[in-house]
């Protein structure tokens, strides 16, 4: 949302709290369409458009109202040559909003006609109480006709805003920092209900108040050390200086490390998490996909290979936002073009947050037609080895770790680096199943499936459970992708898994949410931890070189920081002077 | 040839912040410069006040930031020099005013008229101007303090000379004075506080220097502590002494009872008392980096007229203001010292792109690149580049020459001898951590050894270094801050790359065409500090 004027405070206010209410309102959020923001060099004006129209309509509306602007601003041209004939005077306008899918578009109108805009087009007969939002029929100054309904604000005293100016304000005068105007980026871009919550709650300064205390720490450790290597030797400053740095240096490790160690659950809320479908050709992949999407998005034959290239298409399943690839099956194959699909999807694979690995139920049938021995668990199991697939990654024992104690403070604790990922097995085409096989599969309950399958791939990994520990189980579901029958409980899964991978961005400390943030951070713990490596045998100003490149990556975060800073609390905290 | 007191600060810490101090005698040091100044051919020496500037309007365009162009200066005999440069050094003289209690009196220091018309013309000129303050401390009569009372420091043994071309300091270690440390004592906060009614300069809203606060401030910012005071002989043949720490304003009589109240002072008497100085300076953003003024053509101003306080911001300003006012004068190129190649690189810096609102001071913790800014290496970093201004004798710049010589043959001796970490554990008799290990070179040792260690395992092939004092200590600082530049190196390019756009400085940045992209508040900014690169 762009927020325009000179006015900060007034108008920062006005339309946080309009945007606020629009955006908490999600069915108030389909409706409307557009919101109009008219300026000039002395009034603004802000429109916003309810419109119950379908979405096609809406984006043809939006040309529509561009060209009618555009006619209008030509008419506006005409008028003002009579009055100045500087091309910066006269009448402009721009859509604010973002082109395409935004459910609401604002246009900023700005320049000398822009009262004439406002009566021709809101069909003011008076100008409206400034600042104040009016519902208004937006009209074709033309022939009448209405365009549009929606908000109209109107914004005197003001002169026109460069895109991103008012942001930009915020941001020099220290109003939002860098994270809070990444939060608004953010938001502006949120396509789901989860991710704007996360957004909101970043340009809400969450994240900033937990970087800005970061910031404050490390300022107040290099200023103690710059104080202790200028004057130490001729004023009064105290050894135990050194040593106070040093522990408030271990915290600060601490808790950056596990700010970091979140499993990247706030990056993945704002990039969209990758969920890959993996299998065997012919075993309902790419129907897997269309059904997701409610849309043919990939090719649909009996033919084996059908798919080659990776599929992808964006979702919003529960709000959280979905990546969903969809890969060429798995198989050893002579075919040029099939076995780069199938290279390609392997490491599709390896990036994937959530696997879905669909297996085909009719070759348990067939199996168990067979062997009769073979149980389900087997038959997964086995499948699962055939398609050399590694799917016992979670790393739970990383979670617990972030929950120990804080007071430990002296030792950083190992934390588990691996990628971490979640698995759903789907068991496809549940109607081509019959009599036995159909009836075993009803009398499975899902819960022990699970078990019995995981703690099979567990030990196939090698790895150790730890008792206790909340295991991450792949989880099982059966689904006929023709007929939607278990399509329900396999969604609710995917949920879950969603909501494992990205966290409840309202719970807890603010989730990191941009890679650059998360490069800035390691490389301050990595400087962090070189400074606490110091022996009192080692260099002290090389020692102080490690923090103040922890300052630099801080600064790079949050704003820079300057060495007046670092005077400022030099001189406020110690008494230095002859 | 003055030193009456050599310390090497900082020697506690690492070499890259070690501070070598002297402590300088007065009559001596007036003695030594006023001869090698009146010794020098070609220079005519003249004592007069300066009143104003013959200054021609510019030839360049009305929008430039260059009005006019100075041309020599009016004496108050009325006299004209002509010249084609001027360098104008006015210390706290401009407009300057001496406060002691109540009592304000116009002078640039006790006994001496401050530059009224000077300031006048500058302001006429259209430099934007401000005001600062500063103090000194009251001074004592040595023979009336009782020494028992307080601490000594010495100076240091073997006393370390400023100058790479001297080895040894002019007197012999134990001739040095001493100086001796006491501390105030709670008592006087009551009369600072008693006093404060009666003492103007502290009450008024100007910047005086933070780090450098008088007893007043002290106390009103920092009470319920005692300050340290250390007593600094003024010389061989003084008897004055120093008190730094004490610098303060109040009426005398109030000085008079503090020191008395001062452990080891109960009995030293004030023979002149502490006062307070207010002066103008020009702000120093309308400075290029050869210290030119904007304004005003072939000026150069330097010291505490560009807001500065202290001797080393003087002299560093004096010397970079007098090889360019030289320069200019001949047509040659500017001489300037970037960030990355001294402190005198980030003061100016600093001066001429942000200003300052208090007496600006250098401190180690202003320079980004410290570690590569060291009193031990300034040789290898400015001397080279000063011969090539002419600003450094042949001799000087030989023996930095030498010197660069022996460092890059000895150490690319010493990164070439490697030897496994074991077999340098064994040889230097250290706990050995792992029987195999990688492949060490005697540099990446260094950083562990001392160097007297290093050459006693190695003989025959550093046993030539064994003589060579200075060179040894030389090598060992390199080879230990060597990893942690070469972390630095790119930053340090990157700095210069940016460095090297150099804008001329007489853009007119509120003319640029709209569509060049820059916004208007940028264009401010940049047309109010008009950056160098």
């Amino acid at each position: 949302m762009t927020v325009i004027g000179h006015s900060l405070k007034m108008l920062q206010k006005t339309c946080k709290q309009l945007i606020e209410k629009l955006l908490s309102n999600e069915s108030y959020v389909r409706n409307i369409r557009r919101l109009i923001c008219l300026q000039h060099k002395k009034l603004h004006i802000l429109t916003y458009i309810h419109n119950t129209r379908t979405r096609k309509p809406m984006v043809a509306t939006t040309n529509q109202s561009f060209t009618q602007s555009s006619s209008l601003v030509k008419n506006e041209n005409k008028l003002d040559i009579n009055t100045s004939t500087s091309s910066h005077q006269s009448t402009i306008f721009c859509l604010s909003s973002g082109k395409g899918k935004c459910g609401i578009a604002v246009i900023r109108v700005s320049g000398q006609a822009c009262r004439q805009v406002l009566k021709d087009m809101a069909q003011f007969h008076h100008m409206p109480i400034p600042r104040q939002a009016v519902l208004r029929k937006i009209v074709d100054s033309g022939n009448g006709v209405v365009i549009d309904k929606g908000l109209v604000i109107f914004f005197p005293g003001c002169r026109e805003a460069h895109p991103g100016e008012f942001t930009k304000r915020a941001f020099m005068n220290g109003k939002l920092d860098m994270t809070e105007v990444e939060g608004l980026g953010d938001l502006i871009h949120a396509e789901t209900e989860v991710q704007r919550r996360q957004a909101l709650r970043q340009m809400d300064g969450d994240l900033s108040q937990l970087y800005q205390g970061w910031r404050a720490d490390i300022i107040k450790c290099v200023a103690d050390l710059e104080a202790f290597i200028d004057f130490s030797e001729d004023q009064d400053i105290e050894e135990h200086v050194v040593e106070s740095v040093k522990s408030r240096v271990g915290k600060l490790r601490l808790e950056i490390s596990r700010h970091l160690h979140d499993n990247r659950q706030g990056e993945r809320l704002r990039d969209g998490v990758q969920v890959v479908i993996l299998g065997e050709p012919n075993v309902g992949k790419s129907s897997l996909m269309n059904a997701l999407s409610q849309r043919p998005a990939a090719i649909v034959t009996d033919v084996a290979g059908t798919t080659r290239d990776i599929i992808e298409t964006h979702l919003n399943i529960a709000g959280y936002p979905v990546l969903l690839s969809d890969t060429a099956g798995l198989r050893d194959t002579a075919d040029k073009v099939e076995k780069e699909g199938v290279i390609r999807a392997r490491k599709r694979a390896e990036q994937a947050d959530v696997k879905v690995v669909v297996l085909d139920l009719q070759q348990w049938q067939n199996c168990k037609n067979n062997n009769r021995k073979s149980s389900i668990t087997e038959f997964v199991i086995s499948q699962i080895n055939s398609l050399g697939l590694q799917l016992y990654q979670a790393s739970a024992s990383s979670l617990q770790i972030l929950n120990a104690d804080l007071s430990d403070s002296d030792s950083t604790p190992q934390l588990v680096d691996e990628e971490y990922c979640q698995t759903i097995i789907v068991l496809n085409k549940l109607d081509l199943v019959q009599g036995n096989t159909l009836e075993d599969l009803k009398s499975i309950d899902n819960k022990v499936l699970n078990c019995a399958v995981g703690s099979c791939l567990e030990a196939q990994s090698g790895r150790e459970l730890e008792p206790n520990s909340p295991v991450d189980f792949p989880s099982v579901c059966c689904v006929s992708c023709t007929t939607g029958e278990g399509m329900q409980e396999f969604l609710a899964i995917l949920e879950s898994k969603l909501k494992i991978m990205c966290g409840d961005p309202l719970a807890g400390s603010p989730s990191l949410t941009q890679a650059r943030h998360r490069s800035h951070l390691t490389k301050c713990l990595a400087d962090l931890e070189q400074f606490g490596q110091m022996t009192p045998a080692d260099d002290f100003v090389i020692a102080s070189e490690a923090l103040r490149r922890v300052l630099r990556e801080i600064g790079k975060l949050t704003g820079k920081i300057t060495t007046e800073e670092i005077l400022d609390v030099i001189f406020r905290d110690f008494c230095i002077g002859k | 040839i003055s030193g009456v007191n050599y310390v090497t600060l900082n020697k506690t810490k690492g070499p890259a912040v070690w501070g070598p101090r002297a402590q300088i005698d007065r009559d001596l040091y007036k003695r030594h410069m006023q001869a090698e100044i009146l010794g020098t051919s070609n220079l005519t020496v003249t004592e007069c006040a300066v009143e104003d500037l013959i200054l021609t309007e510019s030839q360049q365009s009305a929008s430039s930031i260059t009005k006019s162009i100075c041309k020599g200066v009016i004496l108050s005999t009325g006299e004209m020099v002509e010249s084609k440069t001027v360098v104008i050094t006015t210390g706290t003289f401009l407009r300057g005013c001496i406060n002691i209690g109540l009592s304000v009196r116009p002078a640039g220091r006790i006994g001496d008229e401050p530059a009224i018309g000077l300031a006048r013309s500058l302001e006429k000129a259209g430099f934007t101007m401000g005001r600062l303050k500063t103090g000194t401390p009251p001074r004592l009569d040595k023979n009336t303090i009782d020494y028992t009372q307080c601490g000594v420091t010495k100076g240091d043994n073997p006393p370390e000379p400023f100058s790479y071309l001297s080895t040894d300091v002019w007197i012999k270690a134990d001739e040095q004075l001493d100086c001796h440390i006491t501390r105030t004592s709670l008592e006087i906060e009551q009369i600072v506080h008693d006093s404060l009614p009666e003492n103007k300069h502290v009450k008024e809203e100007l910047s005086g220097p933070r780090y450098c606060p008088s007893l007043e401030s002290k106390v009103l910012k920092f009470p319920g502590r005692t300050h340290q005071v250390w007593l600094e002989p003024e010389g061989f043949s003084s008897d004055l002494v120093y008190p730094n720490g004490l610098s303060c304003t109040m009426p005398a009589e109030y000085q008079q009872r503090i020191i008395n109240l001062i452990p080891g002072l109960q009995r030293a008497k004030i023979v002149r008392p502490g006062y307070g100085v207010e002066y103008d300076y020009i702000d120093p953003r309308q400075l290029r980096p050869t210290l030119e003024t904007l304004p005003i053509e072939n000026l150069f101003l330097a010291g505490q007229i560009n807001g500065t306080t202290g001797y080393e911001e003087a002299a560093a300003q004096g010397i970079i203001a007098g090889i360019n006012a030289g320069l200019k004068g001949q047509n040659h190129e500017p001489f300037i010292v970037d960030r990355t190649e001294g402190y005198i690189g980030v003061l100016i810096d600093d001066l001429t792109t942000h200003g300052t609102n208090e007496p600006y001071r250098m401190f180690p913790s202003r320079a980004e690149f410290r570690i590569c800014l060291r009193a031990d290496n300034a040789d290898m970093r400015l001397t080279r580049k000063g011969y090539k201004t002419g600003c450094v004798q042949r001799a000087r710049y030989e023996s930095a020459c030498r010197m660069a010589d022996l460092l890059d043959s000895n150490l690319d001796l010493l990164r070439s001898l490697k030897l496994e970490t074991y077999k340098w554990d064994e040889l230097l008799s250290r706990a050995s951590s792992r029987p195999k290990g990688k492949v060490k070179s005697a540099v990446a040792v260094l950083q562990m050894v001392s160097i007297d260690e290093l050459i006693k395992v190695q003989q025959t092939e550093l046993g030539h270094l064994q003589s060579d004092r200075i060179l040894k200590k030389r090598l060992e600082i390199e080879a230990l801050y060597m990893l942690e530049i070469e972390k630095q190196q790119e930053e340090i390019s990157e700095v210069r790359k940016d460095e090297l756009l150099v804008l001329p400085m007489d853009i007119d940045y509120l003319r640029m065409p709209n569509n060049r992209g820059l916004p208007n508040d940028v264009r401010l900014k940049l047309a109010e500090s008009r950056p160098h690169t």
